[in-house]
């Protein structure tokens, strides 16, 4: 008899400790999905930021990516609706500067729907690279739309 | 102004129906991701088929607190379209990581309640060799074997042999697993954070050849400059939502190899 009561107390007791680590490791989910939020509330701020910006200026700041290809950096960077004869692009020690004017019929058509006013008069992004490379033997195409600037990084 | 008939909820998502949905047969899913080839895949397909807004999917706790206006009428930030065989869900806003379990839940959940026979996804896969390609790399991955029937239409398409998956195409496709639902991810090679029109007419393609649904996407290439533009800022958000989904464990080998 004695035998069977002390088995129920141990079983109760266990199954209350299961509980209560099941709620630890709910409580800790809940913690890091608060942290990851928090993280993404600070990120969406700092868009708003650039946004408003845009929005004031009418310069928008072109999307790029940059792929590592061993001798050298190749950056592409999106610029839907830029001017061919306006684009200019300036490449330093670490970093490349990038400018061109938005075709006014293409932003039109673009954010022409809008409830409020879009500027997109011109592009200007300065894109920091990820090491110092030889800016005179820089080399760019255009290819739809995309600049393809192929920079070669510095020797020794 | 469109009035909802019908409401259900599944994991936390609310699906109003503001319309009769019909009896499509494929489900196409088009949320923002890799250069944004499933959003703009998706957006294509609902344009160009005139496909109506059936159901607007919202949520009180895993959504930010966005409408969208359009024409004057308001509605949630994720809906879906329909038309005889083809329903199209697309998002406008990028979903971060923890709520992807319980959308990619309710997707496959709601599809299977609607009778609907395929969930088809289509998305980007980043790939440095885009830069290189005319037309970008089609691939495929399939959640069971009838899904995998219906990938028998895209002859020029692979399967990639070994990777990981990241994000809502892989916690659908594992849902549908579970749950099995045919679920068919089509993949295109694509710039990783740069929106890929080019990428997403191919992507519109293997569903047209998949369905037999006949869509042209000479508009899509034509309008490409204006799509990059428009969706520009929707690249930014994602890209950040990306990074924070661990997708850059997709440019790694897997441990197991053969």
């Amino acid at each position: 008899m004695s035998y069977s009561w002390e088995w129920e107390r141990r079983r109760l007791l266990g199954s209350m400790r299961r509980m209560l680590e099941s709620f630890e490791r709910a409580l800790s989910e809940m913690e890091e999905i608060a942290s990851l939020m928090a993280e993404w509330e600070e990120e969406v701020e700092r868009l708003l930021d650039s946004r408003l910006k845009s929005l004031t200026t009418g310069e928008l700041e072109p999307l790029y990516t940059i792929y590592d290809v061993g001798g050298e950096y190749l950056l592409v960077v999106d610029l839907p609706g830029a001017a061919e004869d306006s684009i200019e692009v300036y490449v330093v020690e670490d970093r490349v500067v990038v400018e061109a004017e938005v075709k006014r019929e293409i932003a039109g058509a673009a954010f022409g729907g809008e409830f409020y006013r879009v500027s997109a008069r011109r592009y200007r992004g300065e894109i920091a690279l990820p090491e110092p490379v030889e800016p005179r033997g820089v080399r760019v195409e255009r290819r739809g739309g995309r600049l393809i600037v192929r920079i070669p990084k510095k020797l020794g | 102004m469109p009035h909802p008939v019908f409401e259900e909820e599944f994991h936390g998502f609310t699906f109003t129906e503001v319309s009769d949905l019909g009896r499509p047969r494929y489900l196409v899913v088009g949320v923002p991701d890799v250069g944004l080839v499933g959003s703009i895949a998706a957006s294509h397909l609902v344009r160009a088929l005139g496909l109506e807004y059936r159901v607007g999917v919202d949520s009180y706790t895993a959504l930010p607190p966005v409408l969208v206006i359009d024409k004057g009428n308001v509605m949630p930030p994720i809906r879906v379209y329909s038309k005889g065989d083809i329903a199209v869900l697309l998002s406008e806003i990028p979903l971060i990581p923890p709520v992807l379990p319980s959308f990619s839940a309710a997707i496959v959940e709601y599809a299977r309640s609607r009778g609907i026979e395929y969930i088809i996804s289509a998305t980007g896969i980043g790939n440095p060799q885009r830069i290189q390609e005319e037309k970008p790399a089609l691939y495929w991955l399939a959640s069971d074997r009838e899904a995998a029937l219906l990938a028998g239409s895209l002859r020029d398409a692979k399967i990639p042999q070994q990777g990981i998956l990241v994000g809502a195409y892989a916690m659908i496709l594992k849902e549908a697993v579970r749950k099995r639902v045919h679920n068919l991810v089509i993949l295109v090679d694509a710039y990783i954070d740069l929106p890929d029109p080019e990428a997403a007419a191919r992507a519109v393609e293997a569903i047209s050849s998949i369905t037999g649904v006949k869509v042209n996407v000479e508009e899509l290439l034509k309008e490409a400059e204006l799509i990059r533009l428009r969706t520009k800022e929707l690249m930014k958000e994602t890209k950040s939502a990306l990074a924070r989904l661990g997708k850059g464990l997709e440019y790694r080998a897997p441990v197991l190899y053969t």
